[in-house]
């Protein structure tokens, strides 16, 4: 489901959802900003009204099936898309959230499936480990290096370096 | 490791003649050592000059067909293929040395010139691939878009740390 918004920094949210083992419910956010840029979010469904959908764990083991999940989903906005660049980041646990300025776990995680999935030769990665952002920029994007400044501002607005 | 189908013809070409190279390298340098002087000599005499001829012969074959297959064109659209190419012929130079045959030339038996020079041949060959790669290797780092807060990894960096048996998916 697609759905443009009013008053948010990105243009539209595609909203992906999927059920894992014991039936749990995840939705996976595809939140496109201008430029071809697409950030990447998922949260249990059944947290949606919670401040803490991005933070919480739910102890149920299905990481490796999001991850893969949401992985599909970029493939399947970059087969629609080729020109599409991705960023996201990883939301701290709450043991992490005294922990400002370094690396989170997911963090970690991510980036770590990024190197071994994205190729350097399509893609030109960034991380912003104290904020645990990490970004991939296309190479085959209109302008990259327009975009890069594009998401410099974007950054600047939303954290602080 | 990486499967072998994933090894270009001039890799695996130039990873034979080095292999063979640093075997034979080490066959001499042992038989020196084990010998005796007089047993040296004679072993000199009657074996070596069949052994040169033999290894002179396969060298100048080796040589010959890497330069039929040498390409200074290097195409990045199968990076992964590409950066396993570059670590190989790395390889090459860690297990050889890199040597200045120029400089050893003069101080080597008369015999023997003629084989490094052979080899010097082989190794400029996969040098010149080598450095090929790595340039269009680096030029993925020189064009990455950066801005003052946005330093893209390097590429390098990111190869290092990834699992080489995966294939990239995007």
């Amino acid at each position: 489901m697609s759905q443009r918004l009013e008053g948010e920094p990105y243009q539209k949210v595609h909203r992906f959802t999927f059920r894992c083992k014991k039936n749990q419910r995840y939705v996976i956010l595809l939140e496109e900003y201008e430029r071809d840029f697409f950030g990447v979010k998922f949260y249990p469904n059944g947290l949606a009204e919670s401040e803490k959908r991005f933070q919480q764990l739910t102890n149920s083991y299905d990481a490796p099936a999001i991850i893969n999940t949401s992985l599909e989903v970029m493939g399947y906005k970059l087969k629609e898309n080729p020109k599409a660049s991705f960023g996201f980041t990883g939301a701290p646990l709450e043991s992490e959230k005294n922990e400002k300025g370094k690396p989170t776990k997911r963090f970690r995680v991510y980036k770590r499936i990024m190197e071994n999935l994205f190729s350097p030769e399509r893609f030109a990665h960034y991380q912003l480990e104290q904020s645990s952002i990490y970004l991939l920029i296309n190479r085959n994007a209109e302008d990259p290096q327009e975009l890069a400044n594009w998401a410099t501002e974007m950054l600047r607005q939303n954290y602080e370096f | 490791m990486y499967a072998t189908s994933d090894i270009s013809p001039f890799v695996q070409r130039s990873q034979d003649t080095a292999d063979f190279f640093v075997g034979m390298r080490n066959a001499y340098t042992a038989a020196r050592r084990s010998l005796g002087h007089f047993a040296g000599g004679a072993l000199a005499i009657v074996v070596a000059p069949i052994a040169v001829g033999f290894m002179w012969i396969f060298l100048r074959n080796q040589r010959d067909k890497l330069k039929k297959l040498l390409s200074t064109n290097v195409d990045l659209s199968n990076y992964q293929k590409t950066r396993i190419e570059y670590d190989r012929l790395n390889a090459i130079f860690k297990g050889i040395g890199d040597p200045n045959f120029d400089k050893v030339i003069p101080r080597t038996p008369w015999l023997l010139r003629g084989i490094l020079r052979l080899m010097g041949d082989i190794l400029q060959l996969v040098r010149q691939r080598r450095d090929a790669i790595g340039y269009a290797l680096a030029q993925l780092d020189a064009t990455a878009p950066h801005t003052d807060l946005l330093k893209p990894i390097a590429e390098a960096e990111l190869w290092e740390h990834r699992t080489k048996a995966y294939d990239y998916r995007f």
